[in-house]
């Protein structure tokens, strides 16, 4: 990859983790938590794609996966 | 009555103050009556990149204390009758000129030009909104690197706070070569990052800093990129510098690989 290129994703990712005010490996970590999570759920080959947007005084969290299974389990009665 | 332009960047030493002096001349030849003001107390420098530094006899403190009246503390450059200096104050003054003192002159000055130009301090502490609360627009000046692109990036964010009519970017120090060879960001990928538009593309040209900013000679390209950006600043125009220009193609290769040799 081009070193501009290679420069344009690294402050990119830069510009992404200040404008959340959060850490650097922010959405790395979420990324990884949820993935541990979702993957009791469903199964899928990728990891899940997060998209957070600050909108006003809200931050708006989507979350995109595409799943080639439900697993199937029961649920404890409450 | 006159615009007001703040030059700002968040990050030091990108050019703020020669940008301030070269896009000002430029406006001044296209015989608009221009005021440079220069609100960095302390750090300040527009009068020596305009050669007036020895012309100072009154500053902005002592405009705002009454010792002088506006028209007598500003410098008229020689060689531009129509371009003006407002020098900064030391480094007390800082105590005791607010944003609200600091904009007040600026009114008071907007009747006699067409464009004032704010040098702003680096930074985004009280110097900074010192100097954003006289301004009507923004230009935020980069240079194609990460520091200043974060930085960049905060101050356009702070920027919006404040409701200004406009706010652009300016990159400045574009290596034509570097650009073309694809080793550093192009001007498109910049706004695209910084969700704001360029008004101007500046090259990194020895002349800028051999003439200590602003006498620069007719035929360089730096003389052309502030042409264009005054151009663009005041009658709206979308045209951009191109850096690459004498890189592309097969002599432009030749060129590109000479200067990385050098």
């Amino acid at each position: 990859m081009k070193k501009n290129k290679k420069e344009l994703i690294r402050i990119q990712s830069l510009l992404e983790s200040d404008r959340l005010c959060a850490g650097d490996n922010f959405l790395e970590l979420l990324t990884v938590d949820l993935t541990k999570l979702l993957k009791e759920y469903f199964d899928f080959p990728d990891v899940p794609r997060i998209n957070i947007e600050k909108k006003g005084s809200f931050y708006e969290l989507n979350i995109s996966l595409l799943s080639t299974r439900i697993r199937s389990f029961d649920c404890m009665p409450k | 009555m006159a615009k007001k332009i703040v030059i700002t960047s968040g990050k030091g030493g990108v050019g703020k103050t020669t940008v301030v002096a070269n896009l000002g001349v430029a406006l001044a030849d296209l015989g608009l009556r221009v005021a440079l003001i220069d609100v960095d107390f302390g750090l300040n420098n527009l009068d020596v990149v305009l050669g007036v530094e020895n012309k100072v006899v009154y500053d902005i403190l002592d405009v705002f204390e009454g010792r002088c009246r506006i028209k007598q503390a500003l410098i008229q450059c020689e060689d531009r009758k129509n371009l003006f200096v407002m020098p900064s104050g030391s480094v007390n003054s800082a105590n005791i000129l607010n944003g609200q003192n600091v904009k007040i002159i600026v009114e008071n000055m907007a009747p006699l030009f067409d464009y004032i130009l704010i040098d702003c301090p680096a930074g985004i502490d009280l110097g900074f909104h010192r100097a954003i609360s006289s301004a009507d627009e923004a230009i935020v000046v980069a240079t194609p690197n990460m520091p200043s692109l974060r930085d960049a990036d905060k101050v356009i964010t702070i920027l919006k706070s404040y409701k200004l009519e406009k706010i652009s970017l300016v990159v400045n120090r574009a290596r034509g070569d570097l650009i073309s060879g694809q080793k550093m960001m192009t001007p498109i990928d910049i706004q695209s990052l910084l969700k704001t538009e360029v008004v101007g593309v500046l090259p990194e040209e020895d002349s800028v800093f051999l003439s200590i900013g602003y006498n620069l000679p007719n035929r360089s390209d730096s003389k052309k990129a502030y042409k264009i950006l005054a151009g663009n600043v005041h009658n709206g125009n979308k045209k951009i510098f191109d850096v690459t220009n004498k890189y592309n193609g097969f002599f432009g290769s030749i060129r590109r690989g000479l200067k990385n040799k050098v």
